[in-house]
């Protein structure tokens, strides 16, 4: 006979094992599948290799570690553990059963703990099963870092632990079993998504402010999101080769876990006060209906709203504003009253208690937009304290921009008048379209140019800002005007060279140099710089940096529809190597490495040159590679004598 | 045995129980009769524990219900939709049951197996008809040996033979352990025959409850004949119908037949007789113009 204060019921336990049993079984085969088969099918490749003991040491190393990144994958765990959830909570999403199991004599108490523990079981058993015939199958293929397989275990019982609590609290606010899924997935990446839309919307209406999406410290609430960006592989960079060396994300894993007991607990209390009635209910915990019906009307009528504008194209400020009150106005109604046949599973919601509720959040999503455009925040004129600054850089065609106080204050006097020329900026940006403006004939390729601005705080937190502005060829030349100014500060050597290069160029060596010359018109040739030549071609780049020679190129860059032509089509090619690895100057900027698994030690670009780079002309003749000037070609003449062939050939086409 | 005080419950804005009250002796078989939408499964769900109500208190054996396995192992509940699990023969759910109830008899299970031939217990349950998936449903409520057995609409959407089947279990068990009974059905017919008590549910109240005795002793239909017109009737002599084909009138009176008859007698009629009532008379007399829609239980 059972104890009274029993909270675990052996009957249902037995009852889920053997009802549910395809799930466990199919997750023992993948697990299986993932780690003893794949160590045993990787471990018969090396069988026919001939490596050293250390090569083997770390070919096997990589392998497990490539494994148990499959075998801990959040994505997966994630998608078996909706499964699961759906499973042993079934009877609450069907009135037939809902009715019966609460009429037997057992508590909820005993019904929730013994069907969470099954799930639970049916996630952590598998992977237990897995992990010591992975453990069997490497010692007897020799692998010898199966301590690796022992850290994914913990990893991938840690993220099933977290999923399935979290699965099993969202669980137990709705009565559909269909809808488990779908709120388990919105809820996993609803914080970025709103953050994303949010963005989104202010970069649409407030002025310099960046529609970009950011990585922040409350990512965290986007579970899912979070756990792929932060759990992985680890690196060590010290060698000559990236070696993996463990799994990262630790500290994320046993945080999430943390977070589980309390969504296990969070679940538990939910569901003693769920009413059974709410079978069948999209939503089974009435105070969450109003938050579903808002959440719904502002992210639905978020995303549509920005997607229409977008779509219409609209380019002034103010009629940005307006088409979005009206869009979001009118997708706002829309998905109110939509999630709201939802959770009645009716038609008839347009009552007037629903009217007025729907008139309340319209109000409230027009406040949000006016307040926006608005800038009732002051964020569009926020700027920060220089004296709290850490570094400060200007992204425009180039990225400028560091931690020397001279260069920060060039960089704020550019932002404050920025701020001060809003009006001005928004006008112009208004009627000139570079793009439509250039295709219709109407200008030379110039109008408008993005710069963006990061400041990087002394306490840890960036502000960036991001504006379209005025760029006309006379205003690169004044240095009074924002273009002008941001591109004098684009021309200093250091900054040409961090950006053609990479951002710890004086460390670097150069591995390969050559240029590219076309003899008798169009026969490509290379012509490769011995290691001293190329010392004397790159101390001539540096030069001609000091110089300003490169003014012509980098302002050329600003037409973003048409090249002067003036430059050389021979472009001067290199390939360099880092032994510390190359971070590049949009590393810098962004503060996020551009290959987050890899690792790059050896690069390489290009650099192209006009005939106002005299050193490098003279480098170039200096060192043989070519006699004079007249061996090199610039786009202009390329382009023509591109033309005049094709003519030729057409009209040989023809005859023939 | 049940004792249900001032129970209310709301789905939403719509009150679904208003109060209601009831009360059930033990070895009782109480009829719980009502138009569809009056709450009777809702009340049901209370008595079950299944529901939470909102107001009010229901008890069996003295013991609140709800989140109480003690009074839930003395109960089984037919639902009229019962729910088996996906691809279970009666065995296993058997097995099952002998895990959730602690005085599950599973030596009765293999004995009562004779009377239902017709049932192969290796056979998915819900590939089986309905009748027969209310036969298991009876066969594994009685071997939890229930002291009370609460029945949701039993035999709703059966033919006649297999209703006479479930009501011949029910009344076995009865017989044998004095078993209560709490049934409900929309069809007062259907109950007259076996219960012993009667509460009559409209709009989420009990608007009448009361023995089917008392109620048989409340309301006489009397046929009477007189040489001239109706004499005039003495006074507190209340008639809740009358009709009359030529010197024949038919009364339904309110209080005791004989006593009603003995005072008619003292006008001399020229033939009196008292005549049978049925259940569903009784009810149409006694709520008569009270709620109308009562009829629709009767009809």
């Amino acid at each position: 006979m059972k104890s009274k204060t029993s909270c675990f019921n052996k009957a249902i336990f037995k009852k889920n094992i053997t009802h549910f049993w395809p799930i466990w079984l199919v997750f023992i085969a993948w697990n299986l599948f993932i780690l003893p088969f794949m160590i045993y099918n990787t471990s018969l490749q090396y069988s026919r290799m001939h490596l050293s003991a250390e090569q083997l040491k770390q070919n096997q190393n990589s392998d497990i570690l490539s494994l148990v990144s499959v075998f801990t994958n959040p994505g997966i765990i994630f998608a078996f553990t909706l499964v699961v959830v759906v499973a042993v909570f079934s009877y609450l999403y069907n009135n037939r059963a809902a009715n019966t199991f609460h009429a037997f004599p057992v508590t909820r108490k005993e019904l929730f703990v013994t069907n969470y523990v099954s799930g639970l079981l049916f996630l952590i058993v598998p992977q237990v099963i897995a992990f010591l015939a992975g453990m069997l199958v490497s010692a007897l293929c020799g692998y010898t870092n199966a301590n690796q397989l022992f850290i994914g275990l913990l990893f991938a019982m840690g993220i099933s632990f977290f999923f399935y609590s979290f699965t099993v609290f969202i669980a137990m606010f709705t009565g559909q079993s269909f809808a488990v899924p779908v709120f388990a997935v919105i809820l996993n990446f609803l914080y970025v998504g709103a953050k994303m839309l949010f963005s989104n919307l202010r970069g649409m209406l407030a002025y310099g402010i960046s529609a970009n999406f950011n990585s922040g410290k409350l990512d965290l609430l986007s579970p899912l999101y979070y756990f792929i960006d932060k759990v992985g592989v680890d690196y060590d960079y010290s060698g000559e080769y990236a070696v993996s060396t463990g799994l990262t994300g630790s500290k994320v894993v046993a945080a999430y876990a943390l977070a589980a007991v309390v969504f296990v607990i969070a679940a538990y209390l939910v569901y003693r006060k769920r009413d059974i009635e709410t079978a069948g209910s999209l939503i089974s915990v009435p105070w969450i209906c109003p938050i579903f019906r808002w959440g719904a009307a502002f992210c639905g009528g978020c995303l549509f709203s920005e997607m229409f504008c977008d779509i219409i194209g609209i380019r002034s400020n103010r009629g940005i504003f307006y088409g979005l009150l009206l869009l979001s106005i009118l997708f706002s109604t829309v998905f109110f009253f939509v999630a709201q046949m939802f959770l009645e599973k009716g038609f008839r919601v347009f009552r007037k208690k629903r009217l007025l509720e729907c008139g309340v959040m319209l109000a409230a999503v027009v406040v949000l937009l006016l307040g926006i455009e608005f800038d009732w925040t002051g964020q569009e004129k926020k700027m920060p304290d220089p004296s709290k600054v850490d570094r400060a850089y200007i992204n425009s065609v180039q990225i400028a921009g560091g931690s020397d106080s001279e260069v920060i204050a060039k960089i704020m006097d550019i932002h404050s008048q920025m701020i001060a020329s809003k009006k001005e900026f928004e006008a112009f940006v208004a009627e000139n379209d570079s793009q439509a403006d250039y295709y219709d004939g109407l200008s030379d390729g110039y109008g408008t140019a993005y710069v963006s601005i990061k400041y990087f705080l002394k306490n840890g937190s960036t502000l960036q800002r991001h504006y379209e502005v005025p760029c006309l060829k006379e205003m690169l030349m004044d240095s009074t005007t924002v273009i002008g100014k941001t591109l004098d500060l684009c021309l200093t050597p250091e900054v040409y060279l961090k950006n053609q290069i990479c951002s710890n160029y004086e460390d670097m060596k150069f591995s390969h140099c050559n240029i590219d010359l076309y003899d008798g018109g169009r026969e490509r040739r290379e012509y490769v710089f011995s290691t001293e030549d190329t010392d004397k071609i790159y101390q001539a780049i540096v030069q001609d940096a000091k110089e300003g020679n490169f003014r012509n190129i980098i302002s050329d860059m600003y037409n973003y529809y048409e090249s002067s032509g003036d430059d050389y089509y021979n472009t001067i090619n290199f390939e360099y190597y880092n032994k510390n690895g190359i971070v590049s100057m949009h590393e810098e900027y962004t503060q996020e490495p551009q290959n987050r698994y890899g690792f790059t030690r050896s690069s390489g670009g290009s650099i192209t040159f006009d005939d106002n780079c005299k050193n490098l002309i003279s480098a170039l003749i200096e060192t043989g590679a070519i006699e004079s000037v007249d061996d090199l070609v610039t786009k202009e003449v390329w382009n023509k004598e591109t033309e005049a062939l094709e003519v030729e050939e057409d009209v040989e086409a023809a005859v023939q | 045995m049940i004792e249900v005080n001032n129970l209310v419950k709301e789905f939403g804005s719509f009150r679904v129980l208003d109060g209601a009250d009831m009360y059930v002796k033990k070895g009782a078989i109480y009829g719980l009769v009502g138009p569809n939408g009056a709450g009777k499964s809702t009340l049901l769900r209370h008595l079950t524990g299944i529901y939470r109500q909102d107001g009010g208190t229901v008890k069996i054996t003295g013991e609140e219900v709800y989140e109480n396995p003690r009074v839930k192992e003395k109960f089984a509940f037919i639902p009229d939709d019962i729910f088996y699990f996906m691809q279970a023969d009666t065995l296993e759910m058997m097995r099952f049951y002998k895990g959730i109830y602690p005085k599950f008899d599973e030596k009765m299970f293999y004995r009562l197996m004779e009377y239902f031939p017709s049932i192969n217990p290796k056979k998915s349950i819900r590939s089986l008809s309905k009748g027969m998936q209310k036969q298991v449903a009876f066969w594994l409520a009685v071997c939890i040996r229930p002291e009370l057995l609460i029945l949701d609409e039993p035999v709703d959407g059966l033919d006649p033979v297999m209703r006479r089947q479930i009501w011949s279990i029910i009344m076995a068990d009865v017989a044998e352990h004095n078993t209560t009974v709490v049934v409900s059905s929309h069809n007062l017919r259907e109950l007259e025959d076996v219960c012993d008590h009667v509460g009559i549910m409209h709009k989420g109240k009990i608007i009448i409850e009361r023995s089917l005795s008392d109620l048989q002793g409340s309301v006489c239909k009397i046929q009477a004949a007189f040489q001239a017109e109706m004499p005039k009737l003495p006074e507190g002599f209340e008639v809740l119908h009358m009709a009359n084909t030529g010197r024949v009138y038919t009364l339904i009176v309110k209080g005791n037949p004989n006593e009603a008859k003995m005072q008619l007698e003292k006008m001399h009629p020229m033939l009196i007789d008292i005549l049978p009532l049925t259940l569903e008379e009784i009810f149409i007399y006694e709520l008569g113009g009270v709620d109308y829609e009562v009829k629709d239980i009767l009809f």
